[in-house]
């Protein structure tokens, strides 16, 4: 295993720019999630890495070699694709087998390490079945146990779990990574779903029209995140323009007085998690923001309300399902009541948002 | 019970689907079948230049076929030209199908019309316009005189080269299309998934692409072959008397020659022979390729 660098990678497809100046340092061992909405340059950045596509400008070290102009099939990495991709015209042994053949390996090293990855994967008693024999989370975890085989230098996913059924996606990506932190694979995961990024991952990089928007810990991004498209695309997030109004005020554009711990003279938005909020019929808390009740959705281990605040903004407030369900009787549709969160549970941004 | 009465339902409705469709299917079971059982039974009668055909029960036609080194050289190069034909249309066919159905041009069914329309034309008009191209003051000559390559005129049309390209040229379209189909379901994420494990373009092709293609090679082989193996116009026009293949030559037997027994003779051996050869490399290649897949 080694070290991934991305140094100023940049890709341009024609005049539209895929990638732009994205660069990263990923440790040796290290699992990190390429996160975004389709479109952002996450899978692009992928392909790039793996050697598919060359970037416009920018360099690629894997280790300490520079593999930015060596050809996929020379690059060493092992990669499992979105759809699978295994040889349908060849078993399950003969698949984990194509990439130790084309490295020439002996016969009986060869065998040994078909078992290996196969027992990895909890396959062995399939090494003779056609992949269409297989369920797809059996596919899917022949193609890992091809790309591992070889002992790639880095391990790359590029949306392995959207194929699958929720309870598969579960069990299969704990499988890789519960691989991925035995065998202290350097790996990259390319996801379009945050739970999966956030479950998985040591670090994520959130990426945007190509750009990434920023890197770090999954609860650095969900607690602090450093843009109004983080704060939103990761989680939930109630929104409040305005301007600071003294020493941990903040006044809204409705005119609301808001106690802010972290706000500062270029803060102009602020945000909170709904998850962070109450509701009572009284204020209460460090602020309480007057709204009616909207809708109520019934999720099970919580509940999903959406209010309308002043100047009818929307907000939303998740209470979870706890044994006492005390505020649960305030939750009629039309009813007037105030939304309660703590000072130091705001998070403040320098951008205005869009909405 | 009610499941019972639904089953009595479906096995009825299916009995009767069975019985509408058998009168045309007796029908279309003895316009394809009479010509050949006819022929067949034709192929054993004798013949006298005075009386024509005498009904007759004789291998004779066969024996004399296979005997004489002229008919023996008709149905060899008939043979040849048409392995040739097909094995240069798949060579030629398998890139351009494989463009066709990896490109995202929206210029994609253009190209496929383009591809259809020379089927449009009839052999006939085809095989004129190649004998425009390959004759002495033809386009070929010209080209290859002013790019040096040649100094007189060489002889093109009427030799079995003329024929190998124009035949090639009207069985083309047919592969690419029947290629094309198949690949077109292939998910070529396999190829990109045989580079990452250290195949390199070649080895992508023979290990993973091919062996994946293989239902369509063997399909567009066959189909190719089966219409080489048949071709009539075109050996008559390019091929002049510089070659001779099977089918213009059984024509001659029965419409020049009237030697009826003689001509069915030939058209069975051309039938049967085809037949052969179209199905024996069609087991040959799902033997390699397509089992594996399928067990």
């Amino acid at each position: 295993m080694a070290n991934v660098s991305l140094i100023n990678l940049k890709k341009q497809f024609g005049k539209s720019l895929a990638v732009s100046d994205f660069s990263l340092e990923i440790a040796d061992g290290e699992l990190v999630a390429f996160l975004g909405p389709s479109g952002c340059g996450k899978t692009t950045t992928l392909r790039m890495i793996a050697g598919f596509l060359d970037p416009t400008a920018g360099r690629i070290l894997i280790g300490n070699d520079d593999v930015t102009a060596v050809p996929v099939h020379k690059r060493n990495t092992g990669m499992v694709f979105q759809r699978y991709a295994l040889f349908p015209h060849m078993t399950v042994a003969h698949n984990v087998s194509f990439g130790l053949e084309m490295r020439k390996v002996p016969a009986a090293e060869r065998e040994r390490r078909i078992g290996l990855a196969l027992d990895m994967v909890r396959l062995t008693e399939f090494k003779d079945r056609y992949p269409r024999q297989l369920s797809g989370g059996q596919q899917q975890r022949v193609a890992i146990a091809r790309a591992l085989a070889i002992e790639p230098k880095v391990f790359l996913l590029d949306e392995p779990l959207s194929n699958l059924d929720a309870k598969l996606r579960l069990e299969v990506r704990e499988d890789i990574r519960a691989l991925q932190q035995r065998l202290g694979l350097t790996t990259i995961f390319v996801t379009h779903d945050q739970e999966e990024a956030l479950a998985i991952s040591d670090r994520m990089a959130i990426m945007h029209d190509g750009k990434v928007q920023q890197v770090g810990t999954p609860q650095d991004l969900y607690e602090k995140p450093a843009n109004l498209f983080v704060a939103d695309f990761l989680g939930k997030m109630n929104f409040f323009s305005g301007r600071q109004a003294g020493e941990g005020q903040f006044q809204t554009q409705e005119g609301l007085q808001l106690k802010v711990a972290a706000v500062a003279g270029d803060t102009v938005t602020i945000g909170v998690r709904p998850e962070r909020t109450e509701l009572s019929s009284e204020p209460a808390s460090d602020n309480s923001v007057p709204v009616t009740l909207k809708s109520c959705a019934f999720l099970g281990s919580h509940i999903d309300v959406v209010l309308t605040g002043a100047g009818q903004q929307r907000l939303s407030c998740q209470l979870s399902n706890t044994a006492a369900g005390s505020s649960h009787q305030l939750l009629q549709e039309g009813a007037r009541l105030f939304m309660n969160f703590k000072a130091t549970d705001c998070v403040v941004f320098s951008e205005r948002g869009a909405r | 019970m009610s499941l019972t009465v639904d089953t009595h339902a479906g096995r009825a409705g299916r009995r009767m689907g069975v019985f509408l469709a058998f009168p045309s299917s007796l029908i279309v079971f003895f316009i394809i079948m009479i010509p050949i059982v006819l022929m067949f039974r034709y192929s054993f009668n004798d013949y006298d230049p005075i009386n024509m055909m005498r009904e007759a029960f004789t291998f004779e036609n066969y024996i004399k076929f296979f005997s004489d080194a002229y008919y023996r050289e008709v149905f060899l190069s008939t043979l040849k030209v048409a392995a040739i034909c097909t094995a240069l249309a798949l060579i030629l066919g398998f890139p351009v199908a494989y463009f066709l159905a990896k490109t995202q041009t929206r210029f994609k069914s253009l190209l496929i019309i383009l591809l259809v329309f020379p089927l449009m034309v009839g052999n006939v008009v085809r095989a004129a316009g190649w004998m425009v191209v390959l004759g002495h003051a033809g386009a070929a000559n010209a080209l290859m005189q002013w790019l040096g390559l040649i100094e007189q005129p060489i002889k093109l049309l009427y030799t079995p080269l003329a024929v190998i390209i124009g035949t090639t040229a009207v069985v083309l379209p047919y592969m690419i299309l029947t290629l094309q189909s198949v690949l077109e379901g292939i998910d070529f994420s396999v190829e990109e998934a045989a580079q990452n494990l250290g195949a390199n373009v070649w080895t992508t092709f023979w290990r993973v692409l091919l062996p994946i293609a293989a239902p369509g090679v063997a399909a567009g082989t066959m189909l190719v072959f089966i219409l080489c193996m048949n071709a009539y116009a075109t050996p008559v026009l390019l091929g002049g008397s510089g070659i001779t293949m099977m089918a213009p030559s059984l024509y001659g037997q029965i419409a020049k020659a009237s030697n009826w027994p003689f001509g069915s003779t030939m058209a069975l051996i051309l039938v049967v022979a085809t037949l052969v050869m179209a199905l024996g490399a069609n087991w040959l290649i799902h033997r390699r390729y397509v089992k594996t897949m399928a067990s």
